[in-house]
């Protein structure tokens, strides 16, 4: 009955949330933030230098020295690094072909190194990998993990309104729990979340079919696009990842009554937190520290391509769960306590 | 229809004050079976749910809890106190407001009447004390839903019509259904304006869509905080014809303000606080009765001071302005008439008439100015 009482709450709040202009800003900020990986790549791929490079890269390599009697050994770099065997190879001894390959691979490492850099600006636009790119940037892309960042300010401003407006005291003075009412807010923001990587990963499958569209389209071969597995796996643990930072955002706000202090302090953690961690690394004691802050977690924990080594996995997940499961505890202790006043015009 | 006119009849000849749960229970069992009679598997669904509450109630009855019978009050606060660093908002508050009335909360500003409201409504937790609405038998919350609150001034959210928001409350309340919002629009005088968005409304048409929120779901009990401010005249004078209107419908009004006038035509009863405190409390009339002023003229003013001062029933005596000015109640001039003649002092002129609420507030407030 009670979980019926916060799926209808939260229908309600969704009612509510849609008429807004502030998330569907945010939601095509997100959108715009996930594809720029895309098009740089996209961009990049078919610059005139790198273009040269993927010539020299695809070009062949011909081998036909006269003790091997007419046989001629042909690769080209995109060969030699997928493993394919060279055409005319099979028709060798053994020693020929012990030669062969050394040829080969001196050639290789000499003449298609920046095949593999190439093969990483087509993996950025090419799919399934474009979605598990676009998802992982929206989530922590470099230094400034905007995806973190529009959450904290949704969530914050969210729960923040309901104080500016008064209207936290008209929705409790109507008989709705307050952890009733908490637990809607958090689920709205979880669906919202899970809503904004959907629409994220269809902008970008979007993308990739408009890049294989628009010419130049003369991509060749590709080594590795990534799995489909790695979406659903980036997908899901990018969810589980923005847990802490949106009960962090509702415990900041809650604290102080206001949508404006609650995005401080959230944004405030979250400079301050990047800052000091590297610090603590520095110093031996507290370098053991430096393993638990939440964003240092959560990026390893969002990482692409996907870690397999589960004890480090374990270990975000732990960190992740135990922030989460420590902000919402604190949070509904202090809400539960608080009386709750009138607007106050933030 | 035939469940129309027992609803009817059931409001005439068994008055909500009397009722007890049960009665509670059947009247309203009539009124949504009136909004349903032409669906047959919401009547059947109503009917399943009134013999459940019958038996759930006969049950908690049984059990010795909450008893069903004493229904008479609706709102009761046990040396409720509310004190917020150094400041005592509310002091040792006790009161109880029975069902059906129109209960006056007065008090000038800062005297803790919002907050008193708040601690009622669950959103000020007391420092000390209790509160029981319906006598709490399920939790606060639950009773909340019987009631309709606004405090100090409506909040709703601005970006939402007056419509969305009364359909988002009355989402998340379960009270009534969505065609019930056109009719609560109209009942409050937004029907023109209910598809323009709360923040262009004034601040009438705040408080008259704050009106229709109260209303959702047809509640027991409404709270109403300052329900006038802002409105025009004419507002004023709807609000008090609804307020009345609600009462003799058998639902129980608690209303807050520092407009006196507004109260006394309003209320049947009433408190008055000053920070914090409970400082007088009893029925309008009664308050009024015994707060009447007598004014004399009579043959010798001074001995008639003297020894109307003697008199222990009189609480105050004095000649203002060439009249001897008495405050007694209004139906015992003939008594005064009749000490004063013993002591041969005639009177030759005296003219009674009772105290306003707003005379005797200034005066249990102390404040010296207003009181003369």
């Amino acid at each position: 009955m009670l979980i019926g009482q916060v799926l209808r709450l939260t229908k309600w709040e969704w009612f509510k949330l849609r008429r807004l202009r502030m998330p569907w800003i945010l939601l095509a900020i997100a959108v715009l933030v996930s594809q720029v990986g895309i098009w740089v790549n996209y961009l990049a791929y078919h610059d005139v230098t790198v273009h040269q490079v993927v010539n020299q890269g695809n070009s062949s390599i011909g081998l036909s020295p006269d003790e091997w009697q007419g046989v001629r050994v042909t690769a080209t770099c995109v060969d030699i690094a997928r493993g394919h065997t060279p055409t005319g190879l099979d028709q060798l001894t053994e020693e020929q072909q012990r030669m062969a390959l050394e040829h080969l691979d001196a050639w290789h490492s000499e003449d298609c190194e920046n095949t593999v850099t190439l093969n990483e600006l087509r993996r950025g636009f090419t799919l399934p990998n474009s979605m598990t790119t676009s998802i992982s940037d929206f989530s922590s892309l470099g230094p400034v993990a905007i995806g973190l960042l529009l959450i904290m300010i949704l969530t914050a401003s969210l729960v923040g309104t309901e104080y500016g407006w008064g209207t936290l005291r008209t929705v409790l003075a109507g008989g709705i729990h307050r952890w009733t009412f908490l637990a809607a807010k958090l689920l709205l923001l979880l669906w919202l979340c899970t809503g904004a990587l959907i629409v994220i990963v269809a902008a970008s499958v979007a993308s990739s079919l408009a890049t294989a569209v628009i010419p130049p389209n003369e991509a060749g071969e590709l080594v590795d696009a990534g799995r489909w597995s790695d979406v659903v796996i980036v997908f899901f643990k990018s969810v589980y990842g923005f847990l802490p930072f949106i009960a962090l955002s509702v415990l900041a706000t809650v604290l102080t009554r206001s949508r404006g202090a609650g995005i401080a302090i959230s944004i405030g953690y979250f400079i301050i937190e990047t800052a000091v961690a590297p610090v603590l690394n520095l110093h031996d004691t507290l370098a053991k520290v430096a393993d638990y802050p939440l964003i240092q977690n959560f990026r390893s924990w969002t990482a692409v391509p996907v870690v397999e080594d589960s004890s480090y996995a374990l270990q975000a997940f732990v960190v992740i769960l135990t922030y989460t499961v420590v902000l919402v505890v604190a949070t509904s202790w202090v809400f539960r306590r608080r009386d709750i006043g009138g607007a106050v015009g933030d | 229809m035939l469940s129309e006119r027992v609803y009817r009849a059931l409001l005439v000849a068994y008055p909500r004050e009397f009722r007890g749960e049960y009665g509670e229970l059947m009247t309203q069992f009539f009124r949504d079976r009136m909004r349903y009679d032409g669906n047959g598997v919401r009547r059947l669904i109503l009917w399943m749910r009134l013999i459940f509450d019958l038996a759930a109630s006969a049950f908690k009855e049984h059990m010795g809890g909450y008893s069903m019978s004493s229904g008479r009050t609706v709102i009761e606060t046990e040396s409720l106190t509310k004190i917020y660093g150094n400041i005592v908002a509310v002091d040792n508050l006790t009161m109880s407001v029975p069902r059906g009335h129109a209960f006056g909360l007065l008090g000038p500003n800062g005297s803790g009447k919002t907050t008193t409201m708040g601690m009622l409504l669950g959103l000020v937790r007391p420092t000390s004390g209790s509160v029981s609405l319906f006598g709490s038998p399920d939790g606060l919350e639950t009773s909340l839903r019987r009631v309709g609150a606004i405090i100090e001034y409506p909040a709703f959210y601005p970006y939402l019509t007056g419509r969305e928001n009364l359909l988002y409350f009355q989402g998340i309340f379960e009270r009534g259904a969505p065609e019930d919002i056109d009719v609560l629009l109209e009942k409050v005088g937004l029907a023109e304006r209910g598809d323009y968005r709360f923040s262009t409304y004034s601040l009438g048409m705040k408080q008259r869509l704050g009106l229709a929120f109260v209303l959702l779901g047809d509640p027991e009990v409404l709270l109403l905080d300052e329900p006038t401010n802002g409105m025009d005249p004419a507002g004023m004078a709807d609000v008090r014809y609804l307020i009345r209107e609600l009462c003799a419908d058998g639902r129980t009004v608690l209303l807050a303000s520092h407009i006196l006038n507004e109260v006394e035509q309003v209320c049947d009863s009433v408190v008055i606080m000053s920070k914090g405190a409970l400082i007088a409390q009893g029925a309008v009339p009664d308050i009024l009765r015994s707060e009447g002023q007598i004014r004399l003229r009579t043959t010798n003013d001074e001995r008639a001071l003297a020894i109307l001062s003697a008199l222990t029933w009189i609480e105050d005596v004095k000649i203002e302005d060439g009249e001897i000015v008495i405050s007694a109640p209004s139906d015992r001039v003939a008594e005064i008439s009749t000490a004063l003649g013993r002591s041969e002092v005639y009177v030759i002129e005296a003219s009674s008439g009772r105290s306003s609420l707003e005379r005797y507030f200034f005066e249990v407030t102390g404040d010296e100015r207003e009181s003369e």
